[in-house]
């Protein structure tokens, strides 16, 4: 006791200083969300699996880099409409595994109450969570198309021609990768704001990915035609490339369920959009419902 | 008044948590004492504003409601449960939660340094959260109640998972923070001996109805008694003290008297010579709180 007392008169002052905006405080819920997802401020374990994912999504794009760096031609292998299908899955990964560190805090630790007694509302609290998810697949995604575009730049015989010509692809490079990780982000969110158990998390966020995408093409096969096409609509891996096809308005890769499905290809990003509403939907009501 | 509560009421589809509970609670340390379920918690979070009530109103620092910017500036709470990440450094999450109280960055780390200091875990602030004992990570919890200097602080069972030592610590430290920083807390327990160790003002709860209110004095003027052992005449004594309008309970071997004046050390001493009892002991005593609360309890009852 004594040494604590002479500890405290060392001299406990009040705090004088000024207090931020409702926004600052938003801000920084949502820049320390963007860390959680990376690792950052935790142990290196915590930075292992984010950063590795990281390094497979842009390990394709960096080889197909130094492809055309030797050739000296557009990097042929790779492009902007098709280059999702490589990162999708690590995408999906990264969700799985962050997701349980974003939101499940709140359902196994109830650290929501944190939040919610320093007055941030339930509601932009868990729409941050969900935004800083999205924001950091972008990393995913946008990193590798800004090496691939970079690289076919400074690759062709003329580089200015080649952004001119090329200038229509960023917003859809963008808005593709936004709709990829709305729809991914959203789902892992929604598993994990179910359950306290991480495993059931990832785990039944990834059998959906998986086990969606499967199911689908075994019914596409067995319904042969007809109505049955539009089960398509229900897989995640084939949602995420047909509305990635649509927004980059390219031919749909020939041999494909989704070639021979014919349907209107917008459906695609419509059938993203609201599944993507439904899981926002299903992890704010938990949210709006959870016990402090 | 710090607080003040006009016929405050929840009710939940199958419970009723609070049942028109009107109270005034004047600044200092406050303690909110009842059993498990008897609408503490509840209590604390319609305070701030976490939830509605059914009917009725609560004036929180001479404020209707808490909204933003109050509960940024006016109040830290303490919850009962365990509220923080495992894998997160301690100091970064007090640090985190002060920037998200709006303290800018730079001050957000100063303060936190400052009341990890106030709380005892200065040289343990770089441990992962998940590392802490039971009772680091309360003395943690009461850090983050306080990071952003709140003039108001809600303790939800701070002793709560304790051992005795850990108890006594963070009975000290909330009793250094009211009195000596002039902050106002209002701290829940089950355990009376808590509140009477650390509160200068009572409230008792039961069944979300409140049982009483008042300042410790005036707990501890009530709770003066007189213990008398007869060597087995107590339950006769009882009754002929109860005839003269002396309050009395029998507590094992022995008789409280409720020494509400200074006439009722003659008129005992009266009763047991009349009586002819051997009278052993003879001894002036503070009731602890625990008795007078079972006394309560059983009128309420």
């Amino acid at each position: 006791m004594a040494d604590n007392a002479a500890i405290y008169d060392l001299g406990y002052s009040h705090y004088q200083g000024g207090r931020l905006a409702y926004s600052a405080s938003l801000f920084t819920l949502y820049v320390e969300s963007v860390r959680i997802a990376f690792g950052l401020g935790r142990r290196f374990v915590y930075k292992v699996a984010p950063l590795t994912l990281l390094l497979i999504a842009v390990v394709p794009a960096a080889i197909a880099l130094g492809i055309a760096s030797v050739i000296g031609d557009e990097i042929e292998p790779y492009r902007y409409d098709n280059y999702y299908g490589i990162v999708a899955l690590t995408i999906a990964l990264f969700c799985a595994v962050v997701a349980p560190d974003l939101v499940g805090r709140d359902v196994r630790n109830r650290t929501l109450a944190l939040y919610v007694s320093r007055g941030i509302s339930r509601l932009d609290y868990i729409a941050i969570k969900i935004a800083a998810l999205i924001s950091a697949t972008l990393l995913f995604s946008l990193i590798p198309q800004a090496m691939l575009f970079l690289g076919n730049a400074l690759a062709a015989r003329n580089t200015f021609t080649y952004v001119t010509d090329n200038i229509e692809a960023i917003p859809r490079i963008i808005a593709s990768a936004l709709v990829i990780g709305l729809l991914l982000g959203s789902l892992a969110v929604a598993f994990a704001a179910q359950t306290t158990n991480r495993a059931y998390a990832t785990g039944g966020f990834v059998a959906l990915v998986v086990l969606s995408t499967a199911i689908t093409n075994i019914l596409f096969e067995a319904g042969d035609g007809g109505d049955w096409v539009y089960v398509l609509l229900g897989g995640v891996l084939d949602v995420l490339e047909g509305s990635t096809e649509f927004i980059f308005s390219s031919p749909i890769e020939p041999g494909t369920d989704r070639d021979r499905a014919e349907f209107e290809r917008g459906y695609y990003l419509v059938s993203l959009l609201a599944v993507s509403a439904a899981a926002i939907a299903l992890t704010v009501r938990r949210y709006l419902r959870m016990p402090l | 008044m710090l607080i003040t509560t006009e016929s405050l009421t929840k009710r939940y589809a199958s419970a009723v948590a609070l049942d028109a509970l009107s109270v005034e609670i004047p600044p200092g340390v406050i303690g909110l004492l009842g059993p498990n379920g008897a609408g503490k918690s509840t209590l604390f979070k319609i305070l701030l504003g976490l939830i509605e009530p059914t009917a009725g109103r609560a004036v929180v620092l001479e404020r209707e409601v808490m909204g933003h910017h109050e509960l940024r500036t006016l109040v830290g709470y303490m919850p009962e449960h365990d509220c923080f990440p495992a894998e997160v450094p301690a100091a970064t999450m007090i640090t985190h939660l002060a920037q998200i109280s709006g303290l800018p960055y730079a001050a957000a780390r100063e303060r936190t340094s400052e009341v990890m200091r106030h709380v005892g875990l200065l040289e343990e602030r770089y441990r992962e959260l998940g590392t802490y004992s039971t009772g680091m990570k309360q003395r943690a919890k009461l850090a983050q109640a306080l990071v952003h200097d709140p003039p108001l602080l809600l303790l939800d069972e701070p002793t709560n998972g304790l051992d005795p030592a850990g108890r006594n610590e963070m009975l000290e430290l909330i009793r250094r923070t009211g009195h000596e920083l002039g902050i106002s807390i209002v701290l829940s327990s089950h355990l009376l001996d808590d509140v009477e160790r650390v509160c200068d003002y009572i409230i008792l709860i039961d069944k979300g109805r409140l049982v009483r209110a008042g300042a410790m004095s005036e707990f501890t003027e009530e709770s003066q008694v007189l213990i008398i052992e007869t060597d087995g005449g107590e339950p006769e004594l009882a009754a002929a003290l109860e005839l003269r309008s002396v309050g009395a309970q029998i507590e094992g071997s022995t008789l409280l008297v409720d020494l509400a004046n200074e006439g009722v050390y003659d008129t005992t001493l009266a009763t047991v010579v009349e009586l002819g009892l051997p009278l052993i002991r003879l001894e002036r005593r503070r009731r602890s709180l625990v008795d007078l609360f079972t006394a309560e309890e059983q009128e309420v009852g």
